[in-house]
């Protein structure tokens, strides 16, 4: 995002300056440039997390549904799209969950995969409210502790809630509970047990 | 010691003087000598003229400080003041023609005040303090805003323990303009985490100048501008120097700095002055923990070189500093729940404290800011002309706790944000001194550049273009003094600002005026008092109007809004001082009056991926301050001196429905000093001091609940002890020893200044020695 160096008016000054600063030990902008002073292009641009993906597998009849928390512009701008997770009661699902970069409509990047390859700083973390209305059990493991990409989800009575879902970065610091680390993500998407 | 000369002779007495002075010894030298420190006129002062050619001339000067000789004849003078109280110094200069001189004598140390405060009697319109000598010495090495906190009324504004924001009268970033050697300090000086890039050893006067008044310095500031202004080059023939030295306790900082100063009598027109510096410090230790992280790193090289002719004078000057400031890993959060449970929990997480290190790890900063100038004088009789160009160039790099997840991309190790400023500046001052009849007119052109080199923008790539003019009038009426200024800022805005991924670009004008009027009179040879009233507008600085993004200290997003207004500021100031032999106070009262303040407005609650954060929009109010600074110093007797120093401010948001209190302002506080100073023969015992300094610092009760995060913390309490000892090796070598312990109880307490209140406690104690050794 680098912009053009000289400004029309200041012309002559820079001209000046620039001869007096020659002279000198002078400290140049290029330092960190060459990595990133492409126009909108960042290095680090892939960070962002903008979507949600949940899939839901019903272990009896094998019938899936994909529910989406979505916000792909960002902090702030429009609010993000929130699909209610709709289930039958007293029912089994096996769930997965991903996580998506969609900033760019044109070149969907899946975090997913690098939160795999670090799964021992990562756990995802699961809170049903309220709690008589689901049971999520993490099935998946890093080696030592469950991360939450994977898990099976125990429906119970008919009724309406929400679901709380928690990204935790816990590099060193993943003990198994959710208290440690920093919050990537926290989202709430409705519930009808129906 | 070094002294300027100030005003040469008309180019035309030069030519005329040289001709017929060959021969003729009819040239007249004259002028003032006054104090080095607060500038006051030394009476009575004795001057010995020696030159090769002629004999011992003595003079004495009058009760205002005046001096004068004439039939002197060309050639070169070593000239000997000498007063009471005052080392007697020697001055060398060349006399070509008729020259008027202004001699500066150092004081004793025992003679130094600690805070000296004095409305500059040259503007009646301007309230200035400056930092003591004695002040310059205890906190050298310290950063630029816990340095000037040492001034009544001026508090520092920090992130953590090592990011820190000088505060005027409760105002800062964007309303404070420093201005170091002359220029405006460009920086990214919007940001509450961006502490100002000044070198912590330079050789150079602090001072504060209250209220937007002083307009040769710049316009928009509302609450006041910083002065960083270095000591007067040496003008003497020979080298001198200064090593300083420092080490504390707390978080085991040791730093060190040199200073070359000099001039050779084969080239007497030129004199120079190199210094460098540096600092390294580790974790800082609150009194339960350590701090992870907490440590810096910094260093600096600056230079000038200046050639002095009776009529002119052109100098360079160039400074560099780097440094690494690193950041509380416990402070960097992801959203609202972590920060409330940071504020829940009574003390940091154990990873978080896990013990003493230099190490700097992420979060980070990384600052680089470098500044060059060429200055032309040119001297007439009674008038001067300065011409300044300048050039600096910011760079600012902001490493977050995390490391992107793709591990290529983390290898770069890059910053997850950066900004780059540069920015040049040019500016014309004329100065005519009629005596009683003082004028200033100035002017300036101005551009700053700003690029945004990583993803995180959170404020966009903009060039401005800056165009200023200034004119001021100072008269002298009797026992009175009038003072009249105004001010005109013209400032153009060119934003590219990324939207939906496309560079859109935005277009801004503003102008900004700022009239100021003084009036000031003596009532007697111990009191004076004085009235200033000024009228300031300040243009939306650039985050105002463009900032859109989180803050990850504080958990909430910030939104800018490009159709602000600017701001207009009503400040009355009301000064009264009085001075005797065992008594000096001075108290100023104000009131300020904003009309469309921009301040940030609380708008509920934004839903993103990390949860829901709090809201923030920039928006413009109006807004009342009232505030009471009060100092009073007591000599009881000779060796001994109590000082209390008190502040105190009322700041309201003027809203059409309810009064709220603004955020972010200084609690009232409170500080007595008491220092023994003892005067005897002994030279075992004499030029030393010993002082203990209690300052008590309120709650802020006037906070408004809507948005503050948390409530603000409790009052507090700290006790302060140190002894400064000068030594005398020789007439030409002297040694400072400074030895201070801060928070000398080790209390335990979070000040609502600290954006990092909500994480940690203040530091403990601390306790620091310095050694310097001037030659």
């Amino acid at each position: 995002m680098k912009t053009k160096f000289i400004s029309n008016l200041s012309k002559p000054i820079n001209l000046l300056l620039l001869m007096l600063v020659l002279g000198m030990a002078a400290c140049t902008d290029d330092d960190d440039d060459s990595v990133n002073n492409q126009p909108g292009v960042s290095a680090n641009e892939e960070e962002l997390i903008t979507t949600v993906v949940i899939k839901v597998k019903d272990t009896l009849t094998d019938v899936e549904q994909t529910f989406r928390w979505t916000d792909p512009d960002g902090d702030g701008g429009n609010d993000p799209s929130i699909d209610t997770i709709t289930l039958a009661p007293n029912t089994f699902y096996e769930v997965e969950i991903e996580f998506l970069d969609e900033s760019d409509p044109s070149d969907v990047e899946d975090i997913t995969e690098e939160i795999e390859d670090e799964d021992d700083e990562h756990l995802i973390c699961y809170t049903s409210s309220p709690q008589t209305m689901l049971n999520v059990l993490r099935t998946d493991s890093d080696g030592t502790y469950e991360v939450g990409l994977e898990s099976t989800w125990e429906s119970f009575t008919a009724q309406n809630g929400s679901l709380k879902i928690v990204l935790k970065h816990q590099p060193g610091v993943k003990d198994g509970s959710c208290s440690p680390g920093e919050t990537d993500i926290e989202i709430d998407l409705p519930v009808f047990v129906q | 010691m070094s002294r300027r000369i100030l005003l040469g002779c008309l180019l035309i007495c030069v030519v005329t003087f040289n001709i017929n002075a060959q021969d003729s010894c009819n040239l007249r030298l004259f002028g003032r000598v006054s104090d080095h420190h607060d500038g006051s006129n030394l009476a009575y002062t004795n001057l010995l003229l020696e030159s090769a050619a002629s004999n011992r001339i003595g003079v004495s000067a009058d009760e205002q400080g005046r001096y004068e000789v004439d039939g002197l004849c060309p050639g070169n003078y070593s000239v000997i003041v000498s007063h009471i109280g005052c080392e007697p110094d020697t001055f060398f200069l060349t006399l070509k023609a008729s020259r008027r001189v202004e001699f500066k004598l150092e004081h004793h140390l025992e003679e130094l005040e600690e805070v000296e405060v004095s409305a500059q009697l040259e503007d009646a319109a301007v309230s200035e303090s400056k930092l003591s000598e004695a002040m310059l010495r205890q906190t050298e090495g310290d950063d630029l805003a816990e340095r000037l906190k040492r001034i009544n009324g001026v508090n520092s504004y920090r992130t953590g323990s090592n990011i820190s924001k000088p505060m005027i009268g409760g105002f800062t970033s964007n309303r404070i303009q420093i201005i170091n050697s002359g220029v405006e300090h460009q920086n990214q000086n919007w940001g509450d985490e961006h502490a100002p890039e000044i070198n912590p050893f330079q050789h150079v006067n602090y001072k504060v100048v209250r209220g937007a008044n002083a307009v040769k310095y710049g316009g928009g500031a509302l609450g006041g501008f910083v002065l960083v202004e270095p000591k007067p080059l040496k003008r003497e023939p020979g080298i001198d120097g200064k090593i300083s030295s420092l080490y504390a306790s707390n978080n085991r900082m040791y730093a060190s700095a040199l200073m070359l100063e000099g001039n050779s009598k084969f080239i007497p027109q030129l004199s120079w002055r190199a210094e460098g510096s540096f600092r390294r410090a580790g974790n800082i230790r609150s009194p339960n923990y350590y701090q992870d992280n907490t440590g810096l790193n910094d260093q600096s090289i600056s230079w000038n070189l200046a050639w002095f002719e009776d009529t002119w004078k052109a100098e360079v000057f160039y400074s560099l500093y780097k440094s690494e400031l690193g950041i509380f890993s416990g402070a960097h959060i992801g959203n609202l729940t972590d920060l409330r449970q940071a504020i829940a929990q009574e003390r940091p997480r154990e990873i978080d404290t896990e013990g003493f290190s230099y190490t700097i790890d992420r979060p980070y900063q990384l600052i680089t800011h470098e500044l060059v100038k060429g200055e032309f004088s040119r001297y007439f009789d009674r008038s001067s002309l300065k011409f300044t160009l300048s050039r600096q160039f910011n760079i600012r790099e902001e490493f977050d706790k995390e490391r992107p997840r793709n591990k290529e991309i983390a290898a770069l190790d890059i910053p997850e944000f950066s900004l780059s400023l540069e920015s040049y500046q040019l500016r014309a001052n004329y100065e005519l001194d009629r005596g009683d009849l003082h004028y200033e007119l100035g002017g300036g052109l101005g551009n700053r550049e700003n690029s945004v080199n990583s993803f995180v923008d959170f404020i966009p790539d903009f060039n401005s273009l800056d165009a200023n003019a200034f004119g001021i009038v100072n008269l002298k009426q009797g026992n009175y003094l009038f003072s009249a200024a105004a001010r005109l800022d013209l400032t153009r805005y060119e934003v590219n600002k990324l939207l939906n991924r496309e560079f859109t670009q935005f277009e801004h004008e503003y102008s900004a005026f700022t009239l100021s009027t003084g009036a000031s009179r003596n009532l007697s040879d111990q009191d004076r008092i004085s009235l200033k009233l000024n009228l300031a507008e300040r243009a939306p600085a650039i985050n105002e109007l463009y900032s859109e993004g989180l803050h990850h200290g504080t958990a909430s997003l910030e939104f800018g809004d490009n159709q602000l207004a600017k701001e207009r500021s009503y400040n009355a100031r009301l000064v009264y001082a009085k001075q005797t032999a065992k008594f000096d106070a001075e108290i100023q009262a104000y009131g300020q009056y904003i009309q469309d303040f921009i301040y940030l407005e609380p708008n509920g609650f934004d839903l993103t991926i990390r949860g829901a954060f709090p809201t923030f929009d920039w928006q413009n109010t109006d807004a009342l301050l009232r505030g009471i600074d009060l100092n009073v110093r007591l000599r009881p007797a000779s060796d001994w001196e109590l000082s209390h120093q008190s502040s105190w401010l009322w700041a309201n948001q003027l809203n059409s429905d309810e009064n709220d209190y603004l955020v972010n302002m200084p609690a009232n506080r409170i500080e007595h000093q008491l220092t023994y100073r003892p005067n005897r023969e002994n030279a075992l015992l004499n030029h030393y001091s010993v002082w203990l300094r209690h300052q008590y610092v309120f709650r802020q009760e006037r906070y408004d609940e809507a948005v503050e995060i948390a409530l603000p913390p409790q009052a507090y309490q700290l006790l302060a002890i140190g002894l400064d000892k000068e030594f005398k090796f020789s007439n030409k070598i002297t040694g400072q020893l400074g030895f201070r312990v801060e928070n000398l109880l080790n209390n335990t307490y979070r000040d609502y200044l600290n954006r990092f209140r909500f994480y940690a406690d203040e530091m403990g104690r601390d306790a620091r020695i310095n050694f310097s050794l001037n030659f």
